[in-house]
């Protein structure tokens, strides 16, 4: 009982961001799961086809390297010019909603019912409207990701106290000056926070984009080969997207950390 | 509309070159959901340079809303109030404020934070105003902190901080709610022989809003006492205490006296007198 008090004290400490989680038990529940997955689809009695092993996917990976790179690219830059087309209009947009405020009361509410519209059915109206090319795609991450950045955007730079508003009104601040020399600075580890939610968003949007039409692109790469039956170089596809989104996430982190004036950062 | 220019003229007539602030028949009307709540009603109130005055009272007897009508960030309602015999009609300039939180930015640095409102104003001569925070800094006794930042300070060194902020362009008057009233006991009497050193030294028009009784007398030339609902001055005690006041002073008798009797006035018409 008293090491379940303990353990639970400790869970929380760690909610408050005092002591780092643990790295064993993920790594170790990782490879549980990697080990199961291979031994059911070697011993199993799924044709191979249907279920490639782990290993088998690896050396897939590592033969078609050229032809995932390639792919793994497109894809990329889809998801990066995405993702800074939805990080500098989000933050338009938010500074915008904040700094004119009947404007954005009119605003707020459709952009709301902008995001109950399944963006996924877009996809196709996108390509009549701009294309097959890179723009179709870079249209579908931006519609994507663009929304948390803005709510984010918006709570960062509204979260002033009414007592520093009243202090800079008596020093005569302007309206843009409040927005660039206390509301900005203040709204970065929000803007941050948002971006995080945005990046995982923003491959799934170049993976929708590149479903609906192109000829490249890991989204391309898992349609063409299951078409296929090629179930091999569709994992090997997954694979590479899941570290794709991975890697994103972590540049992300670490732009956010640099952007982040040092008092700011949650963990220093 | 006529009266209303009376008014004015009759407050400028009123200033004479020793008093900073007058309040004259300033009444304030929030309205509300449930009808209008008067803050405050027909207060009349004389502020002469350099004073140090206390507003004393129970919640929501109109102390803040009374520092924030000084500060002309709230119209009053009715009456005028004047500083430096000019109506206050909008924001007041050059005017310092503490609040009861330090509202510090934590991204600036403890002098880039005193710095603020030179900034913010555009203020030329921007290195006489840093020689001014070094010394203020050093006056409130933060001394090699320069370059810190909020969150690396205690609650009273960030308050100190918030002082020299309020102090920086050097305004004639400086306009206090609560500043003290986060911070434990024994920082709290540090800070008000503190505060006094530093009004000695700077010769500010203090209005000092506080729930401590003694804190009031122990700093004030003057305590005001406001009764709630609505908001009005019903004491204006002159404090005869000696000058320097130290620690000491708490036990003087005449101390006694007067927190006593300001304790009576408060707590008047209410079962919790004592």
């Amino acid at each position: 009982m008293l090491k379940l008090l303990r353990c639970a004290g400790r869970r929380r400490s760690f909610e408050a961001g005092e002591s780092p989680p643990s790295t064993i038990a993920p790594i170790l529940a990782s490879l549980i799961v990697i080990g199961a997955w291979e031994l059911f689809a070697r011993f199993g009695g799924l044709p191979s086809y249907l279920l490639p092993a782990p290993s088998a996917v690896i050396i897939e990976i590592v033969r078609e390297k050229e032809l995932l790179a390639s792919h793994a690219w497109a894809t990329l830059v889809e998801s990066v010019l995405g993702l800074v087309t939805a990080c500098v209009i989000g933050i338009g947009l938010a500074m915008i909603i904040v700094l004119f405020r009947s404007l954005g009361d009119a605003i707020y509410p459709l952009l709301v019912v902008s995001q109950v519209v399944p963006k996924v059915a877009l996809a196709p109206l996108m390509i009549i409207y701009v294309g097959f090319g890179l723009q179709s795609k870079i249209l579908m991450v931006f519609l994507l990701a663009f929304f948390p950045i803005v709510v984010n955007t918006i709570m960062g730079l509204r979260s002033i106290s009414t007592d520093l508003l009243q202090l800079l009104e008596t020093m005569k601040a302007s309206k843009w000056q409040i927005m660039w020399q206390i509301r900005m600075p203040n709204a970065i580890p929000q803007m941050v926070e948002g971006t995080k939610i945005a990046v995982t968003l923003a491959v799934t949007g170049a993976l929708v984009g590149e479903f609906a039409s192109g000829n490249e692109g890991l989204g391309y790469l898992v349609l063409a080969s299951s078409a296929n039956l090629n179930t091999l170089l569709s994992f090997a596809a997954i694979l590479i997207l899941a570290v794709l989104g991975i890697v994103l996430f972590e540049c992300v982190k670490i732009i956010g950390n640099i952007v982040t004036p040092k008092p700011l950062r949650s963990q220093s | 509309m006529t009266t209303e220019l009376n008014i004015a003229a009759n407050a400028r007539n009123a200033s004479n070159a020793d008093e900073l602030l007058s309040f004259d028949r300033v009444s304030k009307v929030y309205p509300t959901n449930d009808g209008a709540v008067s803050a405050l009603e027909d207060v009349n109130l004389a502020v002469h340079r350099q004073q140090f005055i206390s507003i004393v009272g129970r919640s929501g007897c109109g102390k803040s809303t009374l520092l924030k009508l000084v500060a002309g960030l709230y119209p009053a309602s009715a009456g005028t109030i004047s500083i430096d015999g000019r109506v206050v009609t909008e924001p007041v300039e050059n005017l310092g404020m503490v609040f009861q939180t330090p509202v510090l930015l934590a991204w600036r640095t403890v002098l880039s934070n005193i710095m603020l409102p030179v900034e913010i104003r555009r203020l030329p001569d921007r290195d006489s105003y840093l020689e001014t925070a070094r010394r203020l800094i050093k006056m409130v006794g933060l001394e090699g902190y320069e370059n810190r930042f909020p969150k690396e300070l205690s609650g009273g060194m960030q308050q100190r901080v918030s002082i020299c902020r309020a102090l920086i362009c050097n305004p004639p008057l400086l306009l206090m709610d609560e500043p003290f009233g986060a911070l434990d006991a024994l920082t709290r009497d540090e800070m008000s022989l503190e505060l006094l050193k530093l009004w000695s030294e700077t010769k500010k028009t203090i209005l000092f809003v506080t729930h401590s009784v003694e804190e009031a007398v122990l700093m004030s030339d003057r305590v005001i006492v406001m009764s709630p609902r609505p908001g009005r001055v019903s004491l204006d005690l002159p404090i005869e205490l000696p000058r320097p006041r130290s620690n000491e002073t708490r036990y003087v008798s005449t101390f006694t006296d007067y927190t006593h009797l300001l304790r009576e006035r408060i707590y008047e018409g209410s079962s919790m007198t004592g």
